[in-house]
């Protein structure tokens, strides 16, 4: 977790999948101080998205601990830029949604999930 | 009757595997939430070149099982670590590979909820119905209900 699942209306070619998982990767880490290692990116192809979005981003994430209302805001609007950077469209043309999971109720690398904020090596752990 | 969905790699993962895990996934479940409790198993079989991981290309393997709201930790957590022993063990690989969440009923509802609701509202409808076709079709044809990767 987070898990990023992207519905595409028309599937991305190989170059801007991996630029686009690396930049969402990027993107995540910069505002949540988390791992890259635990950032999941999944593509799917060829959904009806509403007029003018071309990616719909669907973020199942940890809540509680650090990440507050105003981190997930700052959280969603960073995916959007990164993810309309990476396929060369504007950012109205990528939309965002999320689903927030305790981080108790996952387990992940071998362990049970800590709370945002309290994983080793995050400011304050 | 409560879900699993499950999400692995349509390359490396073999039907064996699959029923392994969902026979075990069933015991697992009665075992550690009664045994009138049915679990249904639906998986998503990944295209290669379509997950990724820290931003490079990965096998993903994902479990998210419905439990009964405001379940306690004292049990959520055993009954954790029982899927993602015996599914490690099923898949081969180390625990450190699989995620695997035991979810409240209400946060899976709206896990599904949240993924339909980015069609157009006009395809939605189609959606469901295309997807429960495809659920049924595919357990007839493979033995096992499979959700599409893509549309």
């Amino acid at each position: 977790m987070p898990l990023y699942n992207l519905a595409c209306r028309r599937p991305l070619t190989a170059e801007k999948r991996q630029r686009v998982a690396e930049l969402i990767t990027n993107a995540h880490c910069e505002v949540t101080t988390a791992l890259p290692h635990y950032v999941n990116v999944m593509y799917t192809d060829n959904w009806a998205l509403p007029d003018g979005i071309d990616v719909s981003i669907f973020g199942g994430v940890r809540i509680g601990g650090t990440r507050t209302p105003e981190v997930v805001d700052k959280l969603k609007q960073a995916l959007v830029d990164a993810t309309a950077q990476g396929i060369e469209q504007p950012t109205s043309t990528v939309a965002i949604s999320t689903i927030g999971v305790p981080a108790h109720w996952i387990i992940e690398g071998g362990e049970v999930m800590p709370e945002p904020g309290k994983e080793p090596g995050a400011e304050g752990h | 009757m409560a879900k699993a969905i499950c999400t692995v790699p349509a390359a490396s993962t073999t039907k064996a595997q699959l029923a392994a895990t969902e026979a075990t996934f069933k015991s697992i479940y009665a075992e550690h939430f009664g045994a009138k409790q049915n679990l249904t198993v639906l998986w998503m079989r990944t295209p290669a070149g379509q997950t990724f991981q820290a931003g490079n290309p990965a096998d993903i393997f994902l479990a998210m099982i419905e439990v009964e709201n405001g379940l306690d930790q004292a049990r959520r957590e055993p009954a954790m670590w029982a899927f993602t022993n015996s599914w490690a063990e099923i898949l081969g690989v180390d625990v450190t590979r699989l995620m695997v969440t035991c979810a409240d009923a209400t946060t899976v509802s709206g896990f599904l909820q949240g993924n339909r609701n980015r069609l157009r509202p006009a395809s939605r409808l189609w959606f469901m119905l295309t997807t429960i076709v495809h659920l049924a079709q595919s357990r007839r044809r493979e033995g096992f209900a499979t959700l599409r990767a893509n549309l």
